[in-house]
């Protein structure tokens, strides 16, 4: 097949689509994880994701709308586990990361039929979204477009200090309660077309190379956001050209950004 | 009202241990307070309590006559001990004196030409200016102090709560940021309250020293009487 014809098929052409929009998306999700310093979390709602579209699939409820949950519900609960056991944020994290890895793996071997589709989940199927879950990346990327111009100001007072944040009358945990349900709904969103295993790292990876190249926040949306779609394109177009897995693909395409972002960066 | 702030017997309890114990006091208006006393002494909660990050376990904290809300808070200038900043955190010196409007236009408003052209007015006053485009990770401790002053002068708040602005900052910086917190709390006509570490720290505008040990006021004075006394021989030497 030559390179060119894979435009012809409209899954191809779907999916070129999912990779933009997805990429646009989890850019800008990457920032607010990597800016307010909560990249645990990030690994723990993404693989608690995970656990809630198995059991989705599992009991026959949607998978996205129980994976969306599954991750409000780590980020929500992520405090009160620490305050209680007296432990560090990070191992309660990495306590709901575990659980929430092991729900997914417990209930994805009590199914005996459906595995396909968690397979889907767990490793990425971008190939085969549909034009619902396109039409819903590109309302996501509106809302994420009207919530950074509008919370811009407070945004960045609570990525600096979220003390100043509070006396300056910005609702601080307010705001950043709504960032990690936006979080929630940008990784429920694209775990199909990633996986579970590999999604945190199309979060992480273009908003950490763009932090190498930039000192403005704003600068760093876009910079993300082009990187991740860069990255997920690429990516799909390799792996679909030489048959390589394509969530797989993606994320080395990304860190080789990353690795390329280091070398030129700025804050050496 | 002359009192600004008024402490009704607080406790504040962290993790069932006592760090502050039946503490009550008044701050008047144009008050400048230097809160001396050993590391642990619980200084820095105190000041957290007055700037309304902290709730008292118990007891009653008033500013301006009003138990500390939303509003009140818009009126009080926090400078912690250091910026808290990551070390890469992408933001720049003129991003952090544009936060001092946030209390008094709000999150949504845009800024107008007047606070574009106070913005320079005072970095130029603090001699900040040059830095206005430089990331804040890049400035030295004693710019850094420089700049959380400007942004609480933009903020025009009504009351400065500073936790020790001159830790660890160059000597040959202390002087003129002293310069600066005196030249604010006198022109600005608002109440000081200012963590120190060293009594050579003190800020000249101060007229009172409050001497906190083990949780407790030792001393509250006016600054001339206390300095010299036997209790403050007593207090300093322990």
């Amino acid at each position: 097949m030559e390179f060119l014809d894979f435009f012809n098929y409209s899954f191809f052409n779907r999916a070129l689509l999912m990779a933009i929009f997805g990429g646009i998306s989890c850019g800008i999700a990457g920032v607010w994880i990597l800016l307010l310093n909560i990249s645990f979390i990030g690994v723990a709602m993404a693989h608690s994701a995970l656990a809630g579209a198995v059991i989705g699939i599992f009991l026959g409820v949607n998978p996205v709308l129980l994976s969306f949950i599954f991750c409000v519900l780590t980020a929500v609960l992520i405090e009160p586990i620490s305050k209680a056991s007296k432990l560090h944020g990070n191992v309660s994290m990495s306590i709901m990361f575990s659980f929430m890895l092991a729900l997914a793996l417990l209930f994805a071997g009590l199914m005996k039929s459906y595995k396909v589709e968690i397979l889907g989940f767990l490793w990425g199927s971008i190939l085969t979204v549909t034009k619902q879950e396109i039409i819903l990346n590109f309302i996501m990327i509106i809302i994420l477009f009207c919530f950074i111009k509008f919370f811009h100001k407070a945004l960045t007072v609570i990525f600096f200090d979220r003390e100043i944040a509070n006396l300056s009358g910005v609702p601080e945990k307010l705001i950043v309660y709504i960032v990690m349900v936006l979080i929630s709904v940008t990784i429920s969103f694209n775990l199909s077309s990633i996986g579970g295993l590999l999604i945190y790292s199309l979060i992480s990876l273009p908003s950490a190379a763009a932090y190498q190249l930039t000192y403005k926040i704003k600068n760093m949306y876009v910079l993300s956001s082009v990187f991740a779609v860069t990255g997920s394109v690429i990516g799909l177009l390799i792996s679909s050209f030489i048959e390589l897995p394509v969530a797989a693909t993606i994320i080395i395409v990304l860190c080789v950004i990353f690795c390329i972002a280091t070398v030129f960066s700025i804050k050496k | 009202m002359n009192e600004v702030v008024s402490v009704r017997n607080i406790n504040f309890y962290f993790d069932k241990k006592p760090v502050l114990k039946n503490i009550s006091f008044n701050i008047s208006h144009k008050d400048c307070v230097a809160l001396i006393g050993p590391n642990g002494a619980g200084k820095t909660t105190l000041i957290k309590l007055l700037a309304g990050l902290l709730k008292p376990s118990k007891g009653k904290i008033e500013l301006f006559g009003k138990e500390i809300n939303s509003e009140i808070k818009k009126q009080i200038g926090y400078i912690p001990q250091n910026i808290s900043v990551d070390n890469f955190m992408p933001i720049l010196v003129q991003d952090v004196l544009y936060m001092g409007f946030l209390a008094k236009n709000g999150m949504f408003k845009k800024y107008s030409k007047q606070d574009v052209s106070l913005v320079e007015e005072v970095a130029k006053k603090l001699d900040i200016f040059k830095l206005m485009q430089k990331p804040i990770y890049k400035i030295s401790g004693g710019e850094r102090q420089k700049v959380s002053i400007a942004r609480v002068l933009l903020q025009n708040a009504k009351i400065l709560l500073m936790d020790e602005p001159l830790a660890n900052i160059d000597i040959s910086y202390q002087k003129d940021i002293l310069k600066i917190i005196n030249d604010t709390h006198l022109n600005k006509n608002i109440t000081s309250l200012i963590i120190v570490h060293n009594l050579h720290q003190i800020p000249s505008c101060c007229n009172k020293i409050m001497f906190v040990s083990e949780g407790e006021i030792s001393a509250f004075e006016n600054k001339e009487t206390f300095f010299g006394s036997d209790k403050f021989n007593k207090l300093w030497n322990f």
